[in-house]
């Protein structure tokens, strides 16, 4: 609560602050006439000028009129003056401040190889390197990655690599500094005026303009036996016609004029108190105020409060404490539709400052260099685009909010882009999001996006001129083609433990966002997810739906139809058993006007247990899963049975584990082929270093591949700070065939990791 | 008029000129046929010994509703053998759109809807001005179904899974196309990255490519998945060395062990200081330390119910208290005399011959 919205209570508290900070200086008279005695401005002007600058102290000097009735200057004074209330004996805040305003911290390095000669691999071998780091400027910390990847592709082609960089604006951090800073030379409790007892002060603040009026009446009439009847309590709690009924009653032999102008001077001081809402709250419960003023000294806005007031910020300083986030490099849109999964080297930004919310980004998204299109040299649809986005509105974008925006995006051409042409087009998305809270039930998102694309050198076909326009121009050509509409709603009844989501999603056939790569077109998309707890989480029902409809043809009804359905269910039988099941489909069909097909179904049941118990004293774990398979994949129709049992064994601190893999196609369609794998290991520590497991591996893909190998793994402390991660699996093929691209015989791995905490 | 004046030109000029033709195009409408930039991916096979200077239209007609669209790209240098589009933006490119909705379709988002097509290439020499000799032209059909979107099945997105090393299930890429392949990547996701960071940023724990089907078991050579890991994975579909579609990112945690029993460690006091207390608040487990100085023995222990005291509490663990310092435990979670939000009595006889009483509420 900020007391300046309370001119009662502020006037009040100033008073008793001053009253406190005299008393550390008792030579100093202070008289409660408005005016600051000369001794006391000499001693706000060393804090303000000391803390804040000479410029502020002469401007403040200009106003000339300390404390007097200017809201602005008030609202400044108000703040300095609890600046100087709460300042730390001895303190001076700007140098404190100052020191360590530039720091840098070591966040820790990581390196990795990984070697892997399945032949199938995209990388055979990968290496990754990467830094992070602390970088401090003018109080503000930057987090700082570099990451490296390279390899060698399975083509013995071009060695891949990229380096990746992302410095990021780190906000909690730079908050934490700050209040530390204010912390070591403010005492934040007295700054929001926690040890004052608000009620004594403001009772103090009345009596005294009480007194002050009758002073005032006395004078005037030069009669001096106007009784002052009306206390602090009675000026607040009794309403006009009671006041002038005590007045009356106490002062029976003064003329009317007299008592008069004395109830005018009190009617103006209560309504005064009148707008003061924390007055009327106050003298009956004084300790609930004293909680309403103080509430949360450690709250995200007192803290920044405090911070703006008291510490001696420039301007940057200033508008990184509004930044909501600030990242520069290879960075991931924050977006909901408008750059969902976005992945684009460039800058994004973000502001929230009084609810307002701005945002901002520019970059160029080149999906050729990610890791999983190696060695891919052309796209079937544009993937290298140079764009620019802006979001504005209220509320954070993550949060309850009224958003617009907008996304431009162009055809570009990198070096290490697909090598493939491109024709030259400019694509614009408007966007309009709206988030609802509904408290405890949960959000409503809504979105709408509507895009149009032009090309380059585009000729009408009646004119056959050559005609160029920015697609923003065109923002409202084809739209029901080039729409799209969400709405998402997410839940959560806790009195039932049931959480659950809707959704529902309309997009054109041709709508079209280069922001947002994992958008679908031509689609109706919606879906249902219920999770329902009972008897306090031993039993979980859960039920989901997604289903998509993608209209493909420009006329007519011609579909694919996508739709998974999942029903689980879990129960914690005994303390040490755990039984879950799962039922699933998904499946695909093509639908025309006429007719119907499946092209795709993948039913699924499966049963898994998870038990601990004592075998022999020993002290195990199982985890059994069983499930029936049926999958068509046109025209094959395979029906297969997977069992996975892993089987722990407690050997005091070591480890004895046990693993059976097996599927098998019931039809022998072989289309995945019969798979059996059988794995056990051993986990121990050799010296106190290193952590150990030693095992053994046998692998049979029916008619494919057989295979029979050794898997170690080693895990060493080095120091306090460096571990090293060891992995290797090597095996024998007993058999081995042209089909197998999966199982390769030798793959290791080894991980440095130095971390500082 | 256009297409009078067009049939007449394949009358009088195209055959002969498919005689001798100089340039052949070299186009897979059933990938290249999809989308408008997949067009330009076609290739020109000069049978010239020299170099020539040539433009080339291509004219896209459906069945259904006639011309889609008509690209030209002026002055091109046709070396002796296959030659195709440079790389890069073709600025010099211009296009001119059908009036229907297959060809706005295209225009918005670059992709032809389903339909009859025919495609046409037609190479000419010189800068693409009129009256330019014909090099070549040639005609494509394709009956075109656009592909089905690549879904992803399972492990479901944002998914808890109790296997460490779980198979993977798409749905295919249809329709079928010969030499369609698959690719798939998994990543771990570590804490306040966003999936498509973290897909980029971290090291691939799989990266398979030549994916024949729609399913890929876990490598058995990679260690296994960890407990607690939150992990996304994508999967592309891809022709030779042509991206054809690419998957949602889909993530899914691995949580084998059951947190619906909350292990909360707690201390052991004396039992001593519990008898004085006298009031104790259980969980479903009763904690105390004590010390014994004799033998080892079984602790001798009831229970009575002090809210329905005709119900005796049975079945109560057996409980060995050994020499010395002995933490003990006794697990009442699974017992079903004993009902949530009653008090009840514990009578402890211990080895010394003196016996300790406590009074609790039993809350599940």
């Amino acid at each position: 609560m900020d007391p300046h919205k309370f001119p009662v209570t502020a006037n009040a508290l100033q008073g008793a602050m001053l009253d406190s900070i005299m008393k550390k200086q008792p030579t100093i008279p202070w008289k409660d006439s408005g005016m600051l005695s000369a001794a006391f401005q000499s001693n706000f002007h060393r804090f303000v000028s000391q803390n804040y600058g000479n410029e502020e102290w002469t401007k403040l000097k200009g106003a000339n009129s300390l404390m007097r009735d200017s809201s602005a200057l008030k609202k400044y004074v108000d703040t300095r003056l609890r600046g100087l209330y709460s300042l730390r004996e001895g303190m001076d805040a700007g140098i404190y401040f100052k020191q360590g305003a530039v720091a840098n911290k070591f966040g820790g390095a990581q390196a990795g190889v990984i070697v892997n000669n399945a032949p199938g691999s995209v990388m055979p071998v990968q290496f990754t390197a990467a830094v992070n780091d602390q970088v401090t400027l003018m109080n503000i910390p930057f987090d700082l990655n570099y990451t490296q990847l390279a390899g060698q592709p399975w083509d013995y082609s071009r060695a891949f690599g990229r380096g990746l960089k992302h410095i990021n604006f780190n906000k909690d951090v730079y908050m934490e500094r700050l209040s530390k800073s204010v912390g070591k030379s403010f005492d934040v409790d007295k700054y929001f005026l926690k040890d004052l007892d608000v009620g004594k002060a403001v009772k103090g603040y009345l009596q005294n303009q009480l007194d002050n009026i009758r002073s005032a009446v006395t004078q005037i009439s030069g009669d001096s036996s106007l009784r002052n009847l009306i206390s602090p309590e009675e000026l607040v709690y009794l309403d006009s016609a009671q006041i002038k009924q005590v007045v009356a009653n106490g002062n029976t032999s003064l003329p009317d004029s007299i008592t008069g102008r004395y109830l005018d001077k009190l009617y103006s001081l209560k309504a005064q108190i009148a707008k003061d809402k924390a007055i009327q709250r106050l003298l009956s419960s004084q300790h609930k105020l004293n909680n309403i003023i103080t509430a949360d000294v450690n709250s995200p806005e007192n803290q920044k409060e405090a911070i703006k007031s008291l510490l001696p910020l420039n301007f940057v300083q200033r508008l990184f404490l509004e930044m909501r986030g600030l990242q520069l490099g290879n960075v991931t849109g924050e977006g909901r539709g408008l750059t969902k999964d976005l992945f684009m080297s460039g800058l994004q930004s973000s502001l929230l400052s009084n609810n307002k919310f701005a945002m901002v980004g520019i970059g160029t998204r080149n999906d050729a260099r990610d890791i999983k299109n190696i060695g891919l040299s052309s796209n079937l649809d544009g993937s290298n685009y140079a764009m620019q986005f802006l979001q504005l509105g209220t509320g954070d974008i993550n949060g309850a909010h009224t958003h617009v925006g907008a996304l431009n995006a162009n055809t570009k051409q990198q070096p290490n882009s697909f090598n493939m042409p491109v024709l030259p087009k400019n694509i614009f998305v408007g966007a309009v999001s709206e988030q609802i809270d509904f408290g405890a039930y949960g959000t409503l998102a809504a979105e709408l996006e509507k895009s149009n694309t032009s090309y380059k050198n585009v000729a009408n076909d009646n004119s056959g001129l050559l005609a160029s326009k920015a697609a923003a121009a065109g923002m409202f050509n084809d739209f029901m083609e080039t729409v799209s509409i969400g709405l998402d709603y997410n839940g959560e009844v806790k009195s039932l433990s049931m959480n659950q989501r809707v959704y529902a999603k309309f997009s054109g056939m041709a709508y079209s966002n280069p922001g947002s790569p994992s958008t679908t077109r031509g689609a109706i998309k919606y879906g249902l997810k219920i999770d329902k707890q009972f008897q306090k989480n031993r039993v979980a029902i859960g039920f989901r739906m997604d289903r998509q409809d993608t209209r493909i043809a420009a006329m007519g009804d011609s579909r694919w139809k996508n739709s998974q359905y999942a029903v689980d269910f879990r129960m914690r039988v005994k303390k040490n058993l755990t039984l879950t099941s799962r039922i699933g489909q998904s499946m695909m069909k093509g639908a025309t006007d006429s007719t119907n097909t499946t092209a795709y179904v993948n039913r699924n049941l499966s049963i898994s247990s998870l038990v601990s118990g004592r075998l022999l004293a020993i002290p195990t774990s199982t985890n059994m899963l069983l499930s029936l398979q049926q999958v068509n994949v046109m025209p094959v129709k395979s029906v297969l049975v997977n069992v996975n049992l892993n089987h722990n064994f407690i050997l005091v601190s070591h480890l004895l584990s046990f693993n059976v893999l097996y599927n098998k196609d019931l039809r022998n369609e072989a289309l995945y082929g019969n798979l059996i794998t059988v794995e056990t290991a051993y986990s121990y520590q050799l010296v106190k270093l290193l952590n150990c497991s030693s095992g053994i591996t046998y692998l049979d893909n029916k008619s494919v591949v057989q295979q029979a190998g050794l898997r170690q793994t080693v895990s060493a402390g080095l120091t306090k700070r460096l571990q090293a991660n060891l992995y290797v699996d090597c095996r024998k093929n007993l058999l081995n065939t042209a089909q197998n691209y999966l199982f390769g015989t030798f793959t290791t791995s080894l991980v440095l990791q130095y971390q500082l905490k | 008029m256009r297409k009078i004046f067009f049939g007449i030109c394949l009358l009088l000029v195209c055959v002969p000129v498919f005689m001798m033709a100089q340039v052949t195009t070299i186009f897979i409408p059933e990938l290249q046929g999809r989308t408008l930039d997949g067009l330009l991916q076609a290739k020109f096979n000069s049978t010239a010994t020299a170099r020539q200077r040539a433009s080339v239209t291509i004219t896209v007609t459906a069945a259904s509703v006639g011309k889609v669209v008509t690209v030209k790209i002026p002055a091109l240098d046709l070396q002796p053998g296959v030659n195709a589009f440079p790389a890069g933006i073709l600025n010099n490119a211009s296009l001119q759109f059908g009036d229907n909705k297959i060809a706005t379709v295209l225009r918005q988002a670059g992709f032809f809807a389903e339909a009859e097509y025919e495609y046409c290439f037609e190479v000419t020499d010189g800068n693409g001005h009129i009256g330019g000799m014909p090099l070549g032209q040639q005609c494509f059909d394709y009956s075109l179904k656009p592909f089905s979107p690549l879904v992803l099945t399972s492990p479901m997105d944002e998914d808890k899974i109790c296997e460490k090393r779980p198979n993977f299930f798409w749905q295919p890429l249809l329709p079928a196309i010969p030499g369609v392949q698959y690719r798939l990547i998994l990543t771990s996701i570590k804490p306040d990255q966003r999936k498509a960071e973290a897909i980029r940023y971290n090291m691939p724990i799989i990266n398979q490519s030549f994916i024949n089907g729609p399913m890929l078991y876990f490598p058995p050579t990679l260690p296994e998945l960890t407990e607690g890991q939150k992990y996304v994975w994508q999967v592309t579909a891809y022709r030779a060395d042509m991206l054809l579609a690419s998957s949602e990112m889909w993530e899914f945690t691995v949580k084998c062990k059951d947190n619906s029993v909350a292990v909360t460690p707690e201390s052991y006091r004396d039992i001593d200081d519990l008898a004085k207390g006298n009031f104790y608040l259980s969980n479903g487990y009763i904690r105390f330390a004590v010390k014994n100085i004799y033998a080892s023995s079984r602790l001798r222990y009831e229970i009575a119910s002090l809210t329905t005291p005709d119900k005796v509490v049975k079945h109560l663990p057996v409980i060995e208290l050994r020499n010395g310092q002995n933490h003990i435990e006794i697990d009442l979670t699974e017992n079903r005399y004993m009902q949530d939000g009653a008090y009840y009595i514990i009578t402890v006889h211990l080895p010394d011959g003196s016996h300790k009483q406590l009074r609790f509420l039993f809350k599940k």
